[in-house]
């Protein structure tokens, strides 16, 4: 008889050991796969939490999942809308108080979240999963160890720490500066000895004593304009017209298409790249001159941030037949402000 | 004792040799060490207290009897260890016959028997995260920490005796869950961004053209399935302005676009940097809302790895000009 129950519990054990049947599926077992994802461990933080763990046993019904935090960890406040709970994937809905039907009951005293399972059960080797990330939201303790005991009338118990630490934050700064950037590529440009017979135009180099080298349009100069300015950038032009001691050349005050032999002065732009645009009356086919010595006049702008706009500005000059004789100057100043 | 009875007995220290031997063991240990002193000589924890080497009577830690304090289970290893049977996190060791806590006979903690309900020896840690097991077995206690003493018997209705008295032993661990996690700073600087070249964010503010360690996280645990380093943040932002966080894609950012990312470089320990964190360009690409792993482990070996964070960023020439700054939220989580 004693080696017929010896026999039995030999291949009993055998059994046990090499997994073909598991104790753990009668009796109470360690949690596994235990772990609590919590979304900011500094100190006194507010932060998320989500706890798996995996039960050997199973739940049956009705039994609790007491949550115990320690290290003044705080969960005031913490509601059963603030809870998910999945059983592997499957949600499990969460309700205050006592379970309903098969709807978990949700208890709160803080630092002890309880858990009542409702009708249904957990199977062996499920894992629960319980995410609390609502509005309102657990409070960590002090700097030091924390530990999570998953206990209650479920057969399965365990236990996990998490480190709370002083500050589990990276302030991260930087600074962008303002920038604008503005040339000119020539500062001397030349019409040459101007004409009645027909419409003469700057050029940036000096041609000498010749009469109206540039008989075509041509680019006299540009302008490089970018920024990164929110409201981007004006240019501006300031100076008078063409002027030879109490003598001078009219300034075309909207955009005029050149008349040779009546006296003209204007200038007239086209932009290219970036988002810069050439003002009115600067932009069109015509030539126009609005600015004086005292007043600025804009010739070109953009409201945002631009990458480089390059402007070729082109001068017109007509003189009538009896515009007086003289050496004819001006200087105009360009002016690019960045809108900050 | 008939032939039947001792091929019995024989059977069933080989089938509990057997099944202990093939039960897997997942933990690391703390150091429990106990021994047999003498109760003033203990500087530890005392256990137990027995009326002698062999063939002994067992009294608790608590009562004093002066024959019993010669022979006594003397622990220590363990920050918190105790014996109260009250803390929230114990281990009965034994449980004990009679109502008087002394002159008694023992049995293991799953027996149910009347006469041993009213009195237990306890192991317990003042440390929630210990996780404390006793374990009976034959011949030895390979898998524990410690022997505390032996029984003359295998279940109940035993005496006692120190480690060496009898083949059955009664054993202990205590497995210290251990998480650690730090880091060396909690305020970096890139300086001015420009859109000629990558800026470097620096412990001091300034940054640096250079790459350059901006700050480093240590973690370590023993958790037996490791852990895993996770981060969440938004981009550098100014208001609605952003510099571009790269992304899930490992890259050199282009010097005179928008680019904000992070990489890490491991040292020390188990723990690893991840995809795509882990190659010699930079990414990013977490959220406020949404984490994302930088590095993980998946075994806890208890040592620590530092991983060193680099920080990258430039900027367009066209992004608004003003103070730009974010806010990363590293995290530990532990797989126990």
């Amino acid at each position: 008889m004693r080696k017929y129950i010896s026999a039995i519990l030999v291949v009993g054990m055998i059994l046990i050991n090499f997994g073909f049947m598991s104790p753990e599926k009668a009796f109470a077992a360690s949690l596994t796969s235990v772990s609590d994802t919590v979304t900011n461990l500094t100190a006194s933080a507010t932060a998320g939490h989500t706890i798996k763990f995996t039960t050997p046993t199973g739940i049956p019904a009705s039994k609790t999942i007491v949550l115990t935090f320690n290290n003044s960890t705080a969960t005031t406040g913490v509601t059963a809308s603030d809870v998910t709970v999945l059983d592997n994937v499957a949600p499990i809905t969460v309700n205050a108080g006592a379970p309903t039907t098969t709807n978990w009951g949700f208890t709160n005293a803080s630092p002890v979240i309880t858990f009542t399972t409702g009708t249904g059960t957990i199977a062996a080797g499920h894992t629960i999963t319980i995410t609390f990330n609502g509005t309102n939201k657990i409070t960590n303790g002090v700097v030091g160890t924390t530990t999570l005991a998953i206990s209650g009338t479920m057969a399965d118990s365990g236990v996990l720490s998490m480190a709370i630490i002083a500050n589990g934050v990276v302030a991260v700064s930087a600074s962008v500066l303002g920038s604008i950037s503005f040339t000119v590529s020539s500062n001397s440009i030349y019409f040459g000895n101007l004409r009645t017979g027909g419409p003469c135009f700057a050029q940036n180099t000096d041609p000498g004593n010749v009469t109206c080298p540039t008989v075509a349009e041509a680019e006299a100069f540009n302008m490089i304009a970018g920024t990164n300015a929110p409201t981007g950038y004006t240019i501006s032009v300031q100076g008078d017209t063409l002027t030879s001691g109490a003598n001078s050349i009219a300034a075309l005050a909207s955009n005029t298409a050149s008349t040779p032999g009546t006296a003209q002065f204007g200038l007239r732009m086209t932009a290219t790249g970036g988002s810069g645009v050439v003002s009115a009356p600067y932009a069109a086919s015509g030539y126009a001159y609005t600015g004086t010595t005292s007043t600025a006049a804009p010739v070109a702008s953009y409201t945002g941030p631009s990458a480089n706009t390059t402007y070729s500005v082109r001068y017109l000059a007509n003189i009538a037949a009896l515009t007086p004789a003289g050496s004819y100057t001006t200087a105009h100043t360009y002016v690019a402000t960045g809108n900050f | 004792m008939s032939i039947l009875n001792r091929k019995f007995i024989k059977y069933l220290f080989s089938i509990v040799f057997i099944a202990i031997v093939f039960i897997p063991f997942s933990y690391l240990y703390a150091a429990l060490s106990c021994s047999i002193t003498t109760s003033a000589a203990c500087t530890g924890t005392v256990l137990l207290r027995m009326s002698g080497s062999t063939n002994a009577h067992a009294e608790l830690p608590s009562q004093s009897t002066a024959t019993y304090a010669t022979n006594v289970v003397c622990c220590n290893g363990v920050t918190g260890l105790g014996n109260s049977c009250a803390a929230s996190n114990n281990v009965t060791i034994a449980r004990l016959s009679g109502s008087t806590g002394t002159n008694a006979h023992v049995e293991k903690n799953d027996q149910t028997n009347t006469n041993y309900n009213s009195q237990k020896a306890c192991l317990s840690s003042t440390f929630a995260g210990d996780v404390l097991t006793v374990g009976y077995q034959a011949t030895n206690c390979t898998g524990y920490d410690t022997t505390l003493f032996s029984m003359s018997g295998t279940t109940t209705n035993s005496q006692v005796g120190i480690p060496t008295a009898y083949n059955n032993k009664v054993c202990a661990k205590v497995v210290s869950q251990s998480v650690t996690f730090n880091l060396n700073n909690n305020s970096v600087g890139f300086g001015n961004l420009v859109p000629t070249g990558l800026r470097y964010a620096t412990s001091d503010g300034l940054g640096s053209s250079s790459e350059t360690e901006s700050y480093n996280i240590t973690v370590s645990t023993n958790a037996a399935s490791g852990y895993g380093l996770y981060v969440s943040g938004d981009s550098l932002k100014n208001g609605a302005a952003v510099v571009t966080p790269i992304g899930g894609t490992n890259i050199t950012p282009s010097v005179g676009s928008k680019a904000f990312g992070i990489r890490a470089v491991a040292t020390g320990g188990s723990g690893a940097v991840v995809t795509p964190y882990n190659g010699t360009g930079f990414a990013y690409d977490a959220t406020s809302s949404t984490p994302t792993t930088v590095a993980s482990s998946s075994s806890g070996d208890g040592v620590t790895t530092t991983y060193s964070v680099r920080t990258v960023a430039t900027i367009d020439s066209l992004l608004n000009p003003g103070n730009y700054s974010t806010n990363l939220t590293y995290f530990v989580t532990a797989n126990f």
